[in-house]
């Protein structure tokens, strides 16, 4: 059994039902991110795991212990789990440390005990000096600091952060991303945090999880997704792919893609069957350095991304993507090439029911 | 077997959710809705009964059946109908008159470079807060024919007589209600931002066609909307009624339905069939708030917008400014400086001389246990009562409101403001129907005591409040309540640590309204007059209709000052309260947390 385990889900909000029966687990010390566009479910998981609402149904438990279930709820104070907010909600009357000595004052810890862990959760964030001002005094990373330091304070096994990092600006994000991941490994904490930037997912996690309209379509560690996707959705909301629909055959032992004029060679053991193929603009190479796989047609865009061109190279009727080192012109011919073991093949089957989530 | 009693015994620290709580929350819900039964439900609900069901509470023949012969009495009465058909003309001839009063207003304020804006923005405010009849009292104290207008010659005869008719109660209630439609029209106008105007001009408009055609049509519903506010106020209002109109023997509804219930002899069927008519009248006029608030031009111009441009008005603009300011004058300072006057004043007629001047009638008002500073005292005492009521009632119920479902916080801000706009004569028609007629609480001995009074004060008061602290609360981005509850703060520990000093501010202000309100309540306090002596507004009408009006202009200018000097004291204890509990500029900070 997993340290963290969320059994067949469920939660309706109004008239939609936003969770179908999902399941998730975490290991202890583990960090998990969920990764998913708005309004697939994610916040309101972690709001359910914090006890902020209420399941319909399944079943949730931390170390063992039944936190929620149809005959248990265990109240919120009690479940020992910190939530950093995406709006911060550090509380605009109080001081900084007023707002994080707050939570130890309910739990009734004595006032030196409390300015002590005051002090050091403030340290951990690297707010320390600013402890006497009120939060409208803070820039908005400090604010930022100050709602990962209060949901610190109280050492809790397990953090909940709901897109935390969605109202800074983007320099400040990675340094940001850095120190939070620093605090919570310092105190040894489980914890998943919430977001719909994908680079963000896969920079903060040791596995990640991706949602889509309430169920977890793939979870694993994020190089593995990134290669590995098991759905057309997970391909294209990680980092965008290439999608080309047709059919794999085996001829003499050796799998191949067709569709249309493409044919593909693919690496490993596939089974025949209509299916898709998906790869990603940065694994074209240039036609010359493979003997198969080779695609051709014509240049109809190209876009400077900084450390490369994405040219959009029409292929038959499709339009495919292409990162590239040169700037190609607009209706010039061209030809590149992919890895066989960089194109990933999805049964028809399989890629259709995980798309329809 | 432990795994069982353990977590009972340990209370918050256990696992199953515990019966009390859910039990306690329950018993909460209901005495709300007892609470609301018994303030508003019942009384409105026995008005009603009795409009159907003239016999209801006839001591001979017993409750009889349902009939609609009040209502076709009331209907058939020329008495009654003429009452109906003056509130009508009066209602929308001052709702016109005023709404195009506040347009204008608004327009300069809003729109021009006009100078001494501090002031000018003032006035609007000091008109709404000063009681309407007191201002007509003062109307007529100045257009008499011995008024102190004609003695300074400043008013010909004509206009004179032409005052105590329609054209003087239209003329009074537009200076009275005039900032309603100017509140409204300023905030729609300061919605509405330039950049409409600004694209109708980069595509060739000229200023004109760009008012006329763009934010004349976009300003069209919050007109709309003012003009049917006016329209229900006037309708609803008992201060002229039971005044300037009551002199000139020019029947309005809401005086006809108060005589029914005092004037032997009491015809409560009557009363009950025009309360119906005079509600009927409000609710339409809802009605058409309600469509005109579900229109989408409304919503369009309330998002977040580019300051329009001012025109420059040149040297015209002091002009404007003093056009402005006279209606300041006229609306409200005019009438304090003649109820000042009147205070000083032996008798009315004999002008301005030495030998009339007279320190008596504001020496009697501050004399302790003259009937006229005992009346104010029990005012104020009163007041303070309802507004603290009112207060702690509307935060409680706001509080468990809020993490209520949507539906029931739209039910009850519905139930809040159709409160708001029940006339208060209905509602004082309600509580003698429930607490002098009604079998079993008509043996309770509540009729005629000051209790009672508090009781149809608070529910008069308690709409507003609820409104103004329901807003506050709404405010509050659920997330900062959310992390008190994960920061295990329990219910209460969530209201006093969190909401009421974030919503501090709000609930002053709440607090304070009901109080000013209240101080100078006029329908229940004439209905509901307890047995031991009269509050301040009943008392003051009465001496004026007496002519007593010496002391009645004294007793009125002692209670102005009066209130104004314990609100701003009350103000200033809750300020200083308040920089204990938090920092002032909260409310701009909690605005700025709210993404939810």
């Amino acid at each position: 059994m997993q340290w963290l385990e969320c059994r067949r889900l469920a939660k309706r909000l109004g008239s939609k039902q936003v969770l179908h029966g999902l399941d998730l687990s975490v290991e202890r010390g583990e960090v998990v991110s969920i990764l998913g566009p708005s309004g697939s479910g994610k916040t309101t998981l972690i709001r359910l795991i914090a006890g902020l609402s209420e399941p319909d149904a399944g079943e949730i438990t931390i170390a063992g212990r039944t936190i929620w279930s149809a005959s248990t709820s265990v109240p919120i104070e009690n479940r020992g789990v910190g939530f950093v907010f995406q709006d911060y909600a550090v509380w605009p009357h109080m001081t900084v440390a007023d707002n994080v000595g707050f939570g130890l004052q309910m739990a009734g810890m004595a006032r030196l005990d409390r300015d002590r862990r005051v002090r050091e959760a403030l340290e951990a964030v690297h707010i320390a000096e600013l402890a006497k001002r009120y939060p409208d005094q803070l820039s908005g990373g400090q604010q930022q600091r100050l709602a990962l330091a209060r949901s610190l304070a109280a050492r809790p096994q397990l953090i909940l952060m709901d897109e935390p990092l969605s109202n800074v600006d983007a320099a400040l994000r990675e340094q940001l991303r850095n120190e939070i991941l620093q605090a919570v490994h310092a105190q040894g904490a489980t914890a998943i945090y919430i977001t719909h930037d994908q680079s963000e997912a896969m920079g903060m996690c040791d596995r990640l999880a991706v949602i889509h309209d309430g169920r977890i379509l793939q979870m694993g560690a994020p190089e593995d997704l990134y290669r590995r996707p098991a759905s057309l959705f997970v391909a294209d909301f990680l980092g965008g792919a290439n999608q080309l629909r047709g059919t794999v055959a085996v001829t003499g032992g050796v799998p191949e893609f067709v569709s249309g004029t493409c044919r593909l060679r693919l690496a490993g053991n596939i089974a025949p069957g209509p299916s898709d193929c998906v790869f990603r603009p940065e694994d074209a190479v240039p036609a010359f350095s493979i003997d198969t796989n080779k695609l051709e047609g014509s240049v109809t865009n190209s876009i400077f991304m900084g450390r490369c061109w994405r040219v959009s190279v029409q292929v038959d009727d499709r339009i495919l993507q292409v990162d590239w080192p040169v700037r190609l012109r607009t209706g010039e011919g061209f030809a590149f090439a992919v890895a066989p073991d960089r194109c990933v093949t999805l049964a028809l089957e399989a890629s259709r029911c995980a798309n329809r989530g | 077997m432990t795994e069982i009693i353990a977590p009972l015994r340990r209370g918050p620290a256990g696992w199953a959710v515990p019966s009390g709580p859910q039990l306690g929350r329950h018993a909460f819900t209901a005495a709300i809705g007892a609470a609301f039964g018994l303030l508003i439900v019942l009384p409105l609900g026995l008005v009603l009964a009795q409009a159907f069901m003239p016999a209801l509470f006839d001591a001979e023949n017993g409750p009889g059946g349902m009939s609609l012969a009040a209502l076709a009495h009331s209907l058939g009465d020329r008495r009654s109908v003429a009452a109906i058909l003056h509130s009508m003309l009066l209602a929308s001839t001052a709702a016109a008159s005023a709404t195009a009063l506040g347009f204008l207003y608004a327009l300069v304020m809003q729109r021009t470079d006009v100078p001494w804006r501090p002031a000018l923005a003032l006035a609007p405010w000091l008109v709404f807060l000063t009681p309407g009849y007191l201002k007509a009292l003062a109307w007529v104290l100045l257009m008499a024919p011995s008024g102190y207008l004609a003695q300074f010659g400043l008013v010909p005869a004509m206009l004179q007589h032409a005052f105590f008719g329609l054209p003087g109660l239209v003329f009074v209630h537009t200076l009275n209600l005039f900032p309603l439609a100017y509140f409204i029209v300023a905030s729609a106008m300061a919605g509405l931002g330039g950049e409409f105007e600004d694209a109708a001009r980069t595509v060739g408009a000229s200023p004109r066609q760009a008012w006329l055609r763009i934010n004349l049509p976009l300003l069209a519903p919050a007109v709309a909307l003012a003009f049917l506010a006016i329209f229900a106020e006037v309708v609803a209002d008992f201060g002229m009624a039971a005044t300037i109109a009551r002199t000139i023997n020019f029947g309005l509804l809401t005086y006809s339905i108060f005589t029914a219930t005092s004037d032997f002899p009491v015809d409560f069927a009557l009363a009950g069939s025009q309360a119906l008519v005079l509600l009927l009248m409000v609710m339409v006029v809802l009605a058409g708030d309600r469509l005109l608030r579900r229109q989408r031009s409304l919503r369009l111009i309330s998002g977040r917008s580019r300051p329009a441009r001012r025109m420059r008005l040149g040297a015209a603009r002091w002009l404007v400014a003093a056009a402005l300011l006279l209606v300041g004058v006229l609306a409200v300072y005019l009438p304090l400086v003649a109820i000042g006057l009147r205070t000083a004043c032996r008798t009315l007629g004999q002008g301005l001389v030495p030998g009339n001047l007279t320190w008596r009638f504001l020496l009697q008002a501050i004399t302790p246990n003259h009937a006229a500073n005992t009346a104010l005292v029990r005012s104020l005492g009163l007041a303070a009562l309802t507004a603290l009521l009112a207060g702690t009632v509307a935060l409680l119920l706001a509080w468990r409101i809020e993490r209520a479902s949507k539906l029931l916080r739209q039910a009850v801000l519905l139930l809040a403001v159709g409160t708001i706009a029940i006339p208060g004569v209905v509602l004082g028609l309600g509580y003698i129907l429930v607490w002098d007629r009604l079998p079993g609480f008509r043996d309770v001995p509540f009729y005629g005591t000051w209790q009672l009074l508090v009781m149809g004060y608070v529910a008069a008061g308690l709409p507003y409040a609820l409104v103004i602290v329901l807003s506050a609360i709404g405010q509050i981005s659920p997330s900062l309540i959310d992390a008190a509850r994960l920061h295990g703060a329990g219910e209460m520990a969530r209201l006093t640590r969190i909401i009421v000093p974030l919503i501090a501010l709000s609930l002053v202000t709440a607090v304070l309204f009901v109080f000013v309100r209240t101080v100078f309540e006029l329908p229940m306090s004439e209905m509901l007059q307890p047995a031991d002596g009269p509050p301040a507004p009943a008392l003051i009408v009465r001496l004026f209709s007496n002519d007593d009006d010496g002391i009645g202009s004294a007793l009125s200018l002692v209670a102005i000052l009066g209130t104004a000097l314990s609100a701003g004291a009350l103000g200033l204890v809750a300020a200083r309260l308040m920089r204990s509990l938090g920092r002032p500029g909260l409310n701009a900070m909690v605005g700025m947390s709210q993404t939810r």
